[in-house]
């Protein structure tokens, strides 16, 4: 315990170690399967859509990502205080990746649909 | 009073004149608690969030940025095609049952050294093709001929036209060299990893030192072993192959060749470098474990180091999808 009262370490049961550990494997079992599915689904689908290719892989990405978040790094099971880190960064990766669709938005040649005015007009040429 | 823990260690309590709330009643338990030393790694998870989300942002950028034709089958990346439209290649497929014989005509034929022909033809039969011979306006050559003498040598070979891309795509050979069957086995191996580390803490929580300790040597190892493999496939890439001159004009594979080379060794050297801080720790938590510093009510370093080990198998995950698969 720290001087507030707050225990530093958590301290489990036989019972409890034995379904964390079943819990654990589990969720490596579905890592592992979800690998596969990745592997395959980026080989079996490499020639489609990028909105099929991209949105599936990525989708399956995040599951995996999920689940090691939530089991291994035990965010399921801790207190409100999570969502005071997990928020704002969530918010903030989001929009700063959200910021960026202009530039993917935009494939370079293609012509801005809001031009700007033009800046200066040319400066005369200076007197010979 | 309680006394201040030495850094690095979570204060171990001491008698104190308070009370503090119950822990939770019997079949439902309450979240463990929110040590400062916890609160504190999740900070520094955040800050890493924002450090790889800029790092996968610059590259999302950068790729869908990427002008049509800046990589192509038969150019070096960055090469001008607008003159380049007809041109062909031969590409050899594999070499068949007399390499040497095929090593001997490329040279006649490109007049390249032997020793980088050689080389080429081994990465043609490692990766599946490779381009050996280029007919173009600005360097005409005789891919027909060519393309005659290595078949009649007992070659697979063929003529391609121009295919030129945006970015180096998967599984595209002759622009992409990255492994994705190598990068995927590294994948599960770190994954395995995220798992042994887990039932190291579920060990000591349980006050099983001596798992711990096997279970602590077992995440090191593997670390290491991803770590390897990583190594591996830098030195493949800039040193061991000589790939097709889609990937690169010099043969190799590396940070200067293109925007996509040196995307690929910012993105994976960062987590690189994250994961060998990783083994470090871990290395020292193990050496400390051995010597009973860790107890069912005193191991705060083997979690928040294992919290830390876990996040960087998820930037891997994210990693491995963003920039090998898609």
């Amino acid at each position: 315990m720290d001087p507030t009262g707050t225990p530093s370490t958590i301290v489990v049961s036989q019972a409890e170690h034995t379904s964390h550990v079943k819990v654990y494997l589990r969720v490596f079992l579905a890592l592992l399967l979800l690998t596969m599915a990745e592997y395959f689904y980026a080989k079996a689908l490499a020639d489609a859509s990028a909105w099929v290719l991209i949105g599936g892989l990525m989708a399956i990405a995040v599951v995996k990502a999920g689940l090691v978040g939530l089991f291994f790094m035990h965010l399921l099971f801790e207190g409100r205080w999570k969502y005071l880190v997990l928020v704002p960064t969530t918010f903030l990766a989001t929009v700063t990746v959200l910021g960026l669709v202009p530039d993917m938005a935009l494939p370079p040649g293609e012509p801005d649909p809001n031009p700007a005015a033009p800046i200066a007009a040319a400066a005369p040429d200076p007197q010979p | 009073m309680a006394e201040t823990p030495p850094f690095g260690e979570e204060p171990t309590g001491a008698p104190h004149d308070h009370a503090h709330p119950s822990a939770g009643q019997a079949g439902h338990p309450s979240p463990p608690p929110a040590t400062p030393g916890k609160v504190a790694l999740w900070l520094f998870l955040a800050t890493e969030v924002m450090f790889f989300t800029g790092l996968i942002g610059s590259y999302v950028v950068l790729r869908a940025g990427s002008p049509p034709a800046s990589y192509s089958n038969l150019f070096s990346p960055g090469t001008d095609l607008t003159n380049r439209r007809d041109a062909q290649g031969v590409v050899l497929v594999q070499a068949g049952p007399d390499e040497e014989a095929v090593v001997e005509a490329i040279h006649d034929a490109t007049g390249r050294p032997i020793d980088e022909v050689e080389h080429l033809v081994e990465t043609a039969h490692d990766l599946g093709a490779a381009v050996v011979l280029v007919d173009s306006p600005y360097g005409p050559a005789d891919v027909g001929d060519l393309y005659r003498r290595l078949q009649a040598l007992g070659a697979e070979v063929r003529i391609d036209g121009l295919e030129s891309y945006a970015w180096p795509e998967p599984y595209q050979v002759l622009v992409n060299p990255l492994s994705i069957d190598l990068t995927a086995i590294n994948t599960f191996i770190l994954i395995c990893s995220s798992v042994t580390m887990v039932l190291a803490l579920a060990a000591i929580q349980r006050g099983d030192k001596v798992r711990l300790s096997l279970w602590l040597l077992a995440t090191v190892l593997i670390g290491s072993t991803f770590l390897g493999i990583q190594v591996y496939e830098y030195y493949q890439l800039m040193t061991g192959h000589h790939y097709s001159v889609g990937v690169s004009e010099t043969g190799h594979f590396r940070p200067s060749v293109s925007l996509f080379a040196s995307a690929f060794f910012t993105m994976t050297g960062f987590h690189g470098a994250h994961v060998t801080g990783g083994v470090i720790a871990l290395t020292i938590i193990w050496l400390r474990s051995l010597f009973g510093g860790y107890t069912q009510h005193n191991h705060a370093p083997v979690e928040l180091a294992g919290l830390y080990w876990h996040f960087v198998d998820l930037v891997w995950i994210i990693l491995f999808t963003v920039v090998y698969l898609i």
